[in-house]
């Protein structure tokens, strides 16, 4: 009952954000152009030498949080704060070994993907993102899988943890079953993974879903999408040029 | 006019930062109570054109060199308490990223910068405006405003520059820190700003008005959601763009040189109070990064420093929204 209300809370907070979207809907830049910058733009840095690319692609991705509202100023930030210094941490002894320059190049690496994705979260809808990926059937595949995954990490976490509990209450005095109910509980939530998977195969099959997202609303090329495709082969080029000589 | 550090005695700085704190107190409690709080996101916009504005490096005959500040056009937009956290809050930035500015002077070139120009400025503005406030009588008592509240902060540091070699000698006669007494610093001072840096601040106030006016953006830039409009993205990328052609000015600014050069101005030594006073390594000195084109560099500079401040006063405006909601 009370995993059923989980369930419900979410899919109305999805619902609800997406009639608070509504309006806003129809980018101006196709989706998918925005996260394969996006992605060629983590890539480049994951791969550039140097720290000029990097700190160049900061700078830009900071102007451009500049000019979003506060309430995403806010939100990105805050999605910065721990992997910026989690990655800090666990870098900090290569200054004692005698390598600042790792440590700030891997930081600067983390920070700079990590705004990245948290920008494109808040100029993109999430509708938007499953859209860009609906373009390949295979990357479709994919959306699917990351979708499925999301789902029932928290769907069959929350069921573990309820069967711990069960387990917890009912374990007073010496029991020999106690020492075994580690796998017990991960076999019983394998068996109930299983019995869900094929709940949800059923249900796809009931809505006539072969996994496939499908979009409806067509995205005409735009003077903007050609904007942007000149700003990313700017990118490239730019990356090209500050990788030579290294 | 950005006083580096070890140019004001320790006692200086401290009395200067001392006279400040009232001064911050009071503004703050103002902007709280009056300024609406969709203007607040204004203030980063406005403290953003500043901080461009002094990039803008102008060359003088004899090497040295200055800049517009925009003072007056915060506070003749957002008022004079506005204008004086907003630059206090530039001049702090300056000052910790690209040492522009000392740390211990901090205060004084607040009190310089931050207090005396704009409120000097806006009070002549107001004086010029009385009742009427058509265009051009606006436009042309900004104007005022903006020159004699320029040469009014360039006054106040000239004196504060020039009093050190009075009250701070070591014991064979040298200064201790800047070596220039008002006899110097006063003429040098005031002849590039109420000439060149004077007319530069003119301009920079009077264009950039009567542009907020014609497009009306002291109302647009604070939109429902206060996310940046347009037009104003594209006149601060300009701006950016823009911004390399400070570096044309080769030279340094009066008062600010460094330790080695300070030396070859003519006075012969380095006043012990400079050659073992604070040294702070910014994260971006003199608007650049190593390894960069120094071209490069201070467009990234500009970018840093205008996102930063666009979103203090953005981060400022939801606290006061959450605020305002609890209460």
């Amino acid at each position: 009952m009370k995993l059923n209300l989980k369930i419900l809370k979410m899919t109305g907070h999805l619902l609800s954000r997406d009639m608070e979207r509504q309006p806003d809907r129809n980018p101006r830049v196709l989706p998918a152009l925005r996260v394969g910058a996006a992605v060629l733009c983590i890539l480049l840095c994951a791969i550039s030498r140097n720290a000029v690319f990097v700190i160049t692609i900061i700078t830009v991705e900071l102007f451009r949080l500049a000019m979003r509202p506060p309430d995403d100023i806010a939100h990105v930030l805050k999605a910065l704060i721990l992997p910026v210094i989690f990655t800090f941490l666990i870098m900090l002894p290569a200054v004692f070994f005698g390598h600042p320059k790792t440590m700030l190049t891997v930081t600067l690496k983390v920070l700079e993907s990590v705004m990245i994705i948290a920008v494109l979260n808040c100029v993109l809808d999430w509708q938007d993102v499953t859209q860009a990926f609906g373009v390949s059937e295979n990357l479709s595949m994919l959306v699917l899988i990351l979708d499925m995954t999301m789902r029932f990490l928290m769907i069959l976490g929350d069921y573990s943890n309820q069967l711990l509990e069960a387990v917890t209450l009912r374990s007073v005095g010496k029991d020999s079953w106690k020492h075994a109910k580690v796998d017990g509980i991960l076999g019983t939530t394998f068996m109930k993974s299983r019995q869900m998977a094929e709940a949800t195969s059923e249900a796809m099959a009931c809505r006539c879903f072969d996994g496939r997202y499908r979009c409806y609303e067509s995205h005409r090329f735009s003077g903007y999408d050609l904007l942007y495709l000149g700003v990313a082969a700017i990118m490239v080029l730019f990356f090209v040029k500050t990788q030579k000589g290294v | 006019m950005h006083i580096p550090d070890n140019y004001l005695s320790p006692q200086t700085c401290g009395v200067m930062a001392a006279a400040m704190v009232p001064v911050w107190a009071v503004s703050v409690h103002k902007v709280k109570k009056e300024l609406p709080k969709d203007k607040i996101p204004a203030m980063g916009v406005a403290a953003a054109f500043s901080f461009l504005a002094m990039m803008f490096n102008i060359p003088m005959p004899g090497g040295t060199t200055g800049h517009a500040v925009g003072g007056t056009l915060i506070a003749v937009i957002l008022g004079p308490y506005a204008a004086c956290l907003s630059m206090s809050i530039a001049l702090l930035l300056q000052a910790l990223i690209f040492g522009d500015g000392g740390i211990l002077s901090f205060g004084a070139n607040c009190f310089n910068m931050a207090f005396v120009l704009p409120f000097v400025g806006y009070g002549l503005y107001r004086i010029l405006l009385r009742k009427k406030t058509s265009g051009r009588r606006e436009l042309i008592s900004a104007g005022i405003g903006s020159y004699v509240g320029i040469n009014a902060a360039a006054f106040c540091a000239a004196v504060e520059f020039g009093i050190q070699p009075m009250l701070f000698r070591d014991t064979s006669g040298n200064a201790l820190y800047c070596p220039y007494g008002l006899n110097v610093s006063v003429p040098v001072m005031m002849l590039g700003h109420l000439t060149v840096f004077g007319l530069a601040e003119v301009i920079f106030t009077v264009a950039v008005l009567a542009f907020v006016r014609r497009t009306a953006l002291e109302t647009t830039a604070v939109s429902t959601d206060a996310a940046t409009p347009l037009p104003l993205k594209i006149f601060l990328m300009l701006l950016i763009a823009a911004t390399p052609l400070g570096l044309l000015a080769a030279g340094t600014a009066w008062g600010e040189w460094d330790k080695a050069e300070i030396a070859k101005t003519g006075i012969g030594y380095t006043p012990k109070g400079m050659a073992k006073g604070l040294t702070y390594r910014a994260l971006m000195p003199d608007y650049s990064l190593k390894g960069l084109p120094a071209g490069f560099g201070y467009i990234l500079s500009a970018l840093i420093g205008t996102a930063l401040l666009i979103i203090v006063f953005k981060l400022l405006w939801r606290n006061k929204g959450e605020d305002e909601e609890l209460q």
